[in-house]
């Protein structure tokens, strides 16, 4: 199959909504709704020197809006589900994001083939990576786009 | 021995921060400024890239090409070397406006 590279799929940064670590999840939450349109779909979050931290998901806001104790769902612990977001999301939504981002697990090189950059992101059950050109960030790549190209291209087979 | 990046003080057991070479004084000054600048810069790039404005557009390049730039300097006044991510968006942000202005 055609053979496209990660640098055809690339998007700048730049489009991304951003924020510093210390801003609050309420905050990162507005951000998203106002870029909602967009299809973006994740905060970048930069430290005071303007260095890219980390990714702040949306389900690392589903996550972060949860109170602790649901967490021990899975252990049997019983949950009132309908009152939860009642049960500690306003307390949630003033912490900042720093506590909720993920971190940046794994990087694509600008030259990397899309099957490559897809099996990366499987592995690391990443929905967005950082590129790099060298040791320089230029951007990021999302799922959606791998998706779209591979499979219209297993499609055209 | 152990030696700050900026004001030189050194000691054997002189703390300096892995990631910037500064002892933790220096460390927490940088942080201060460049956390209000960085604050700045987002604010203006969020606003930026919701705007559909061409005129406040222009503004806002501006606004972010000076807070990048002060905060370049201030990288420059503790001896460290700003973020690619830095540099690329002053760059993208000049374009931005050299483009809106024509
Ligand atoms: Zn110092």
């Amino acid at each position: 199959m055609d053979t496209k590279k990660v640098k055809d799929l690339i998007i700048p940064l730049t489009d991304y909504p951003h924020m510093p670590y210390w801003g609050t999840l309420r905050e990162a939450i507005a951000q998203l709704n106002v870029a909602f349109e967009t299809g973006h779909h994740t905060v970048l979050v930069f430290d005071e020197a303007y260095k890219l931290m980390g990714m702040l998901l949306q389900k690392d806001i589903l996550k972060g809006l949860e109170p602790k104790f649901a967490q021990h769902h899975e252990e049997g612990v019983p949950i009132m589900w309908n009152q939860l977001l009642k049960s500690g999301a306003e307390k949630q939504l003033g912490r900042p994001i720093k506590e909720f981002m993920s971190a940046v697990t794994a990087t694509l090189d600008v030259d990397d083939n899309i099957l490559k950059a897809s099996h990366i992101m499987v592995d690391k059950n990443a929905y967005l990576l950082p590129v790099m050109e060298g040791d320089k960030l230029i951007g990021v790549v999302r799922m959606g786009d791998l998706f779209h190209q591979i499979t219209n291209a297993v499609l055209a087979l | 021995m152990p030696q700050c990046k900026k004001c030189g003080k050194k000691g054997l057991f002189l703390k300096i921060e892995g990631d910037t070479g500064l002892c933790l004084a220096c460390n927490e000054r940088f942080a201060q400024e460049g956390k209000i600048l960085t604050q700045k810069i987002i604010e203006a790039k969020n606003e930026a890239t919701a705007s559909k404005d061409a005129e406040k557009l222009v503004s806002l390049c501006k606004s972010i090409e000076g807070y990048g730039n002060e905060l370049v300097a201030l990288h420059q006044a503790y001896n460290l070397q700003p973020s690619q991510e830095l540099l690329d968006l002053i760059g993208t942000y000049k374009k931005m406006r050299e483009q809106a202005e024509k």
